[in-house]
């Protein structure tokens, strides 16, 4: 049996299940045109429906405005252009059949005056190099002590200090006696030779 | 066929006639849209790039609203629904050497859109099995539309009405089965005949309708005794 001509199982009027399948089938219901009724159920059917549509079509439209809309079109258009036209590589330069290559513009005479110039820049950069090489050693050496003493170390340091300024002392007064001025009384007395006095370190 | 050549009609915006959607069974007559494709391919096949691109805005401009409500309908996202939108159209004009001039261009488009909207949800699902919330951006573009939708002349009682019934609905919708969300979406946003949501998503027209059918009755079901206050 066609559901066209199915009645509703509660008696003479279709159910809403069958109304429904009127409307998704699109089908012509002989019943729909005699029951008043059931043609107002149907009614509302398409008239609910109808509802959700435009609801559904108003909150989208809403979201999509002709502004959104408009520059998603220029996005568009400009995505398909990119894809017609993509980026250039641009390779690498090559040199061109008329461009001279340098060695060309330079000379066999050039070439050698090159050469010795990076020969002499070379050397240079080598003794330079060694030079500071010996000073930074020797400054090291005479440095290194020095760059930390221990506290006993320290102490015997302070008393060599103390013996240096001491000896400097009495030096010191030997040197004041041989001044010019007092040549005549150093005449007289036996000819002292004044050694310079240095501390070794152990 | 020149690019400037063609007269078109103004572009079909949202539904006409007595039925929300496309009548189930219905052909639909060659659309201009699948034309201007035809021509599209001739321009692209003799080189001619700059006509080629004139031809396609002009589908771009009749098919973009359709598809950006379709994209919103299955992403609820703005920003997403628009890339999804560009990147359908970008993906047809670069394989329109493969579309078929005897088939619907707008169901070709559809079911490149729909296959990318897919794509996308799989996407955030994957996402969001691993990563929080950085914003909700769909509440966001919620009181966007909100803002935009109120009608000055409205009470604001009707306005939370109506309000609370779309939100039930889309609430409604999105508790649907896949199959039956896609075909109630595509049949009842889109306007498009149960025939063309076949050849779309490649099910039986009657599967279709079966589809269709659950769809609305449970939607029914879950609205009933709510209010229409739009």
């Amino acid at each position: 049996m066609r559901f066209e001509n199915r009645l509703a199982p509660t008696g003479s009027h279709l159910s809403d299940d069958q109304l429904l399948e009127v409307y998704v089938l699109a089908g012509d219901n002989r019943h729909l045109h005699s029951c008043r009724q059931c043609t107002t159920r149907f009614d509302e059917l398409v008239r609910s429906l109808r509802h959700m549509h435009e609801a559904a079509v108003r909150e989208a439209d809403s979201t999509f405005t002709a502004e959104r809309l408009q520059d998603q079109r220029e996005r568009i258009m400009r995505r398909i252009e990119r894809h017609d036209h993509p980026a250039e590589v641009v390779a690498f330069p090559q040199r061109t059949a008329n461009q001279p290559a340098v060695h060309r513009l330079l000379g066999p005479a050039r070439r050698w005056v090159a050469a010795a110039a990076a020969a002499g820049l070379a050397a240079g950069m080598f003794l330079g190099f060694a030079m500071d090489r010996r000073i930074h050693y020797a400054v090291v050496d005479h440095s290194a002590p020095q760059s930390a003493p221990a506290p006993a170390r320290q102490a015997e340091l302070r008393d060599d200090q103390f013996f240096l300024e001491v000896e400097a002392a009495l030096v010191g007064s030997r040197v004041r006696e041989m001044r010019p001025d007092l040549g005549a009384i150093d005449l007289m007395t036996t000819p002292l030779e004044i050694r310079e006095v240095t501390y070794v370190r152990e | 066929m020149t690019a400037g050549g063609t007269a078109l009609p103004a572009p079909v915006d949202g539904a006409s006639g007595d039925k929300p959607f496309a009548a189930p069974g219905s052909v639909r007559p060659l659309e201009i849209e699948t034309t201007l494709a035809g021509q599209v391919q001739d321009h692209l096949a003799a080189g001619n790039d700059h006509a080629a691109r004139d031809l396609f805005a002009q589908i771009v401009t009749r098919q973009q609203r359709r598809a950006s409500r379709i994209a919103w309908h299955y992403l609820r996202d703005v920003a997403e629904a628009d890339e999804a939108v560009q990147d359908a159209f970008v993906k047809a004009y670069t394989h329109i050497a493969s579309f078929q001039r005897h088939l619907s261009f707008e169901v070709w488009l559809t079911r490149i859109l729909i296959n990318g909207c897919l794509d996308r949800q799989k996407a955030r699902t994957r996402r969001s099995r691993w990563m929080l919330p950085v914003a909700d951006a769909g509440r966001r573009d919620q009181e966007i539309i909100e803002h935009a939708t109120r009608p000055a002349d409205r009470s604001p009682e009707a306005q939370l009405l109506a309000r609370e019934w779309r939100d039930q609905l889309i609430a409604e919708v999105q508790k649907l089965p896949d199959r039956q969300r896609l075909v109630f979406m595509m049949c009842h946003y889109a306007d498009h005949s149960t025939r063309d949501v076949a050849e779309m998503t490649g099910l039986n027209e009657s599967t279709v309708r079966v589809h269709l059918f659950r769809a609305i009755r449970k939607l029914r079901k879950a609205m009933e005794g709510r209010r229409h206050a739009i």
